[in-house]
């Protein structure tokens, strides 16, 4: 029996596998992502489970629109500037409105050869495949804030130290990947209608990873924040995935990409005064988030 | 009857019809045709080639153009010596160089699909080289009928001789892309040896009588001579388009250098030069870490001819093909010279340079980054491969690239007359050049510039002595006529500070390398290598199996 099912399982794996094999072909022409002007667009849903404060909703529908600046994915560079995301939610009577100035996912470091020379992942630089394993990451200047909460949240800065599991500057790189970090943000909440804020220095720890088959990519995050001061009483948790395909469409070539795909969010916030991010609801705990979005790209550096 | 004047032995005068071809909209990665109107031939590029236009990026990661892309009728930003993308070849160019001493020229095929697929911006496109090879076949029979009054296809030597005989430049149809047995035959084994007589019929019949087997990839005759990264990615790239699921490696399988033999004085490094960074990471496959170590010496492939590529040789010599080793790694083109050995076949080395004169690499570390232009690499002929093949009667015909070679800083015509010099002291009597023109090399640069405040003509190399060509008074060698300048549209060309801009100014070029020999090393053997490359046809067909 247990011979049967094993060799039972064997077969669909190996099925399985043959057909992924043949659907999830590397496209010849897989190059390196530079996208310059990218729109987005996305509608969704946005919620608490928690118990709400009067008769505030639990949920809204949400529809919103943003802008990124530039965004390249090159092997041991995933980096974006100038995010921006103003997001409608009608029934909790709230716009939220974020953007970053400049993003760092990961920055790595090679070495230019195994025996000497360091160097970063850049257009123009090149690292050899089998290094990458520690690099760096973070944001500058991450603004959040909603209408109604009157609560506007800034990460002046984010530092984090990167590892990969795999080497970044192998050809797997930006399919696969697994990036564990540790760093410290300093956050600044201000609460409007008091005219009060309150600086907060905050460790982060988490992961980014990259999973992708064909032309769809899975890419779970996680973050841990808890407050240098009272970690116990302050911190956030936040956890997102997104299901991205990335194809084409004619702006300013005929061949520029657009990207359609899935965004899930969940956040949790101890202390919801000190809570800041596009995702959130105001005054909850816990805090989901669904949305589809479409991002055309207006100029797409070679193919996409 | 001995035919005085020189054959080109590697040219590519239908290259705007390889690359994908035209595209909708006048786009064209390679731009220029050879014929037509010249405001038609050869219009301004910007269209094509401007990095935010609809052709994408890759023509200015190809060719670093001028602000204007023009073209016609100023031509101040190409056809110029360092052009890569543009025709060089117009009619009149090839005339020109056809009534100043050119008697014969290899017209061959060329392809590269991964600049075809790449360029605008990955539209789809027939790129293949099968689809290519027809398409400029057809071109070069359609340029020949157009100028059937000093131009005729020869598909023997004896047409040859007639055509050249009747005042007429002849044209030997040539191949020369990177899988000539289709987009999936990639590796040894992919191949049954025993189709390869039918696919050199094939060509045969198309009027092809010239033929490298390997190009800038390895394929499923033999492995490629290495010497750039950005072939590399070609190598990888065709794998990645003809045959995804294959087995790795798809890159490159180099080896360094150890040892003696005739890969001993290779010095070129994969993954050295930082030139190639930009496309490398563009491409985004990573790259294999070939330099283990600063210290290396040099990289070569480890591919040798297969047994379809042994095949494959073996119908072209029953045919009296002629067999072009350029492009075939060390141990491809050994298998090749032993295979030619068994019946002394002469074979043709078309646009070589040599390793016994190449820009020595001899420092390494940080401040000297292992990546030296010209240093010696496998492509280059080293001094035992042209001593077998100058026994078996070989043509050599020396790149018209070939000019960064040891002592010299410049890329000029001094680079090439060094070559032809070495060539002979190895004892190389059958002799021409393989210009290479409208392929990716670019051409002999000029010996002078010209000082910005008196005008005068000064010399670009420091060492350099010899004087400069005179408009006006001196005689274009074997024709004896006055060298007069030329022109194109409102350009009117001075070698002197244009260098080989075009293949009208080949004449300019001839010249200007003869004043830098002196007898015993004259230009002799050069005048004569119409007839040579005959000679070595006439051999080729009569050991011809009938």
């Amino acid at each position: 029996m247990r011979t049967t099912r094993g060799a039972l399982i064997v077969s669909v794996v190996s099925v399985l596998a043959t057909i992924a094999g043949t659907a999830f072909a590397d496209p010849p022409l897989d190059l390196a992502e530079v996208d310059i002007a990218t729109l987005d667009f996305g509608a969704g849903a946005l919620g608490t489970p928690d118990t709400p404060l009067g008769d505030a909703e639990h949920a809204s529908a949400e529809v919103s629109a943003g802008l990124t600046g530039a965004h390249a994915e090159l092997l041991g560079l995933s980096a974006r500037i100038f995010t921006f995301r103003a997001s409608a939610r009608p029934s909790l009577l709230t716009t939220n409105v974020s953007g970053t100035l400049a993003d760092l996912d990961a920055w790595m470091i090679g070495a230019r050869y195994p025996d000497l020379s360091h160097c970063l992942a850049f257009v123009s630089g090149r690292c050899d495949e089998d290094t990458g394993y520690l690099g760096f990451g973070g944001s500058v200047l991450e603004v959040a804030g909603d209408t109604d909460s009157g609560q506007v949240g800034m990460r002046f800065i984010e530092g984090d130290a990167i590892a990969s599991v795999t080497p970044a500057f192998g050809g797997d790189w930006r399919k696969f990947r697994l990036l564990p970090r540790l760093g410290g943000s300093l956050d600044m909440v201000v609460h409007v209608p008091e005219e009060t804020h309150d600086l907060i220095g905050r460790i982060t720890a988490g992961f980014d990873a990259l999973a992708t088959g064909g032309s769809v990519r899975f890419a779970p995050t996680f973050r841990y924040r808890p407050s240098m001061t009272d970690p116990a009483g302050d911190f956030a948790i936040e956890a997102t995935l997104s299901v991205m395909t990335r194809t084409h469409w004619e702006a300013w070539h005929n061949r520029d990409a657009l990207t359609i795909g899935l965004e899930l969010a969940y956040s949790y916030d101890s202390d919801p005064s000190h809570a800041f991010g596009p995702d959130r609801v105001g005054g909850a705990n816990n805090s989901m988030v669904a949305r589809l979005v479409v991002s055309p790209t207006i100029f797409t550096v070679g193919p996409p | 009857m001995t035919i005085t004047g020189y054959a080109d032995l590697h040219c590519h005068p239908m290259s705007h019809l390889g690359f994908g071809g035209p595209r909708q909209g006048g786009l064209g990665f390679f731009w220029g045709k050879p014929t037509d109107p010249i405001d038609q031939a050869l219009p301004c590029c910007k269209v094509a080639h401007a990095p935010l236009g609809r052709g994408g990026v890759v023509p200015s990661l190809t060719e670093k153009e001028q602000p204007n892309y023009d073209g016609y009728d100023t031509f101040v930003s190409w056809p110029r010596h360092s052009t890569v993308i543009h025709q060089q070849m117009y009619k009149d160019c090839v005339e020109r160089a056809f009534n100043s001493g050119l008697k014969l020229i290899v017209a061959s095929a060329v392809n590269n699909e991964m600049l075809a697929d790449l360029y605008d911006n990955g539209y789809p496109v027939d790129s293949t080289d099968g689809t290519s090879i027809a398409a400029q076949i057809a071109g070069m029979k359609a340029f020949a009928a157009q100028c059937s009054a000093w131009m005729q296809i020869v598909t023997t030597p004896a047409e040859a001789r007639a055509a050249i005989g009747a005042g007429k430049l002849a044209v030997v149809l040539a191949i020369e892309v990177d899988s000539v047995c289709g987009g999936a035959m990639r590796r040894d084994g992919d191949l049954d040896p025993a189709k390869t007589d039918a696919i050199v019929q094939k060509y045969f019949d198309m009027g092809v009588r010239l033929i490298n087997p390997l190009h800038l990839v390895d394929n499923a005759l033999g492995g490629t001579a290495i010497y750039d990264d950005r072939f590399n990615l070609s190598n990888h790239y065709l794998f990645a388009k003809h045959q995804n699921t294959a087995a790795e490696p798809w890159w490159y399988d180099a080896a360094s250098v150890v040892g003696g033999g005739d890969l001993a004085d290779v010095r070129m490094l994969l993954g050295a030069n930082r030139g190639n960074d930009a496309l490398i990471n563009i491409y985004g496959k990573g790259y294999p870490t070939y330099m283990k170590s600063l210290g290396l010496v040099g990289h070569a492939n480890t591919r040798t001819m297969t047994a379809a590529g042994k095949a494959f040789v073996a119908a072209m010599m029953k045919r009296g093909m002629l067999v072009d080793v350029e492009h075939m790694s060390s141990h491809t083109l050994d298998e090749a010279m032993t295979i030619a050995e068994d019946r002394t076949y002469p074979l043709v080395s078309s646009h070589t340079g040599f390793r016994g004169i190449a820009v020595p690499r001899t420092k390494t570390g940080p401040n000297d980054p292992t990546w030296v232009p010209g240093c010696a690499n496998e492509g280059m002929r080293s001094d035992s491969q042209i001593k077998r093949l100058v026994k078996l009667g070989s043509i050599i015909g020396i790149g018209g690239h070939a000019g960064l070679v040891q002592e010299l800083k410049i890329d000029s015509s001094k680079g090439w007359a060094r070559g032809y010099h070495y060539a002979r002291s190895l004892g190389v009597e059958r002799i021409a050049i393989g210009t290479d023109m409208n392929g990716f090399p670019t051409q002999a640069g000029p010996r002078f510039f010209r000082d910005p405040l008196t005008g005068e003509l000064k010399h670009a190399e420091a060492t350099d002595t010899i004087r400069p060509l005179k408009y006006g008074s001196d005689l274009v060698p074997i024709v004896n006529k006055l060298l007069t300048r030329t022109a194109l549209g409102k350009q009117s060309y001075d070698y002197n500070v244009n260098g080989l801009a075009h293949y009208g100014l080949l004449p300019d070029f001839t010249l200007d390398v003869a004043l830098q020999l002196t007898a015993p090393d004259d230009l002799g053997d050069f005048f004569q290598s119409a007839e040579a490359l005959i000679q070595v046809w006439e051999t080729c067909e009569q050991l011809a199996v009938p």
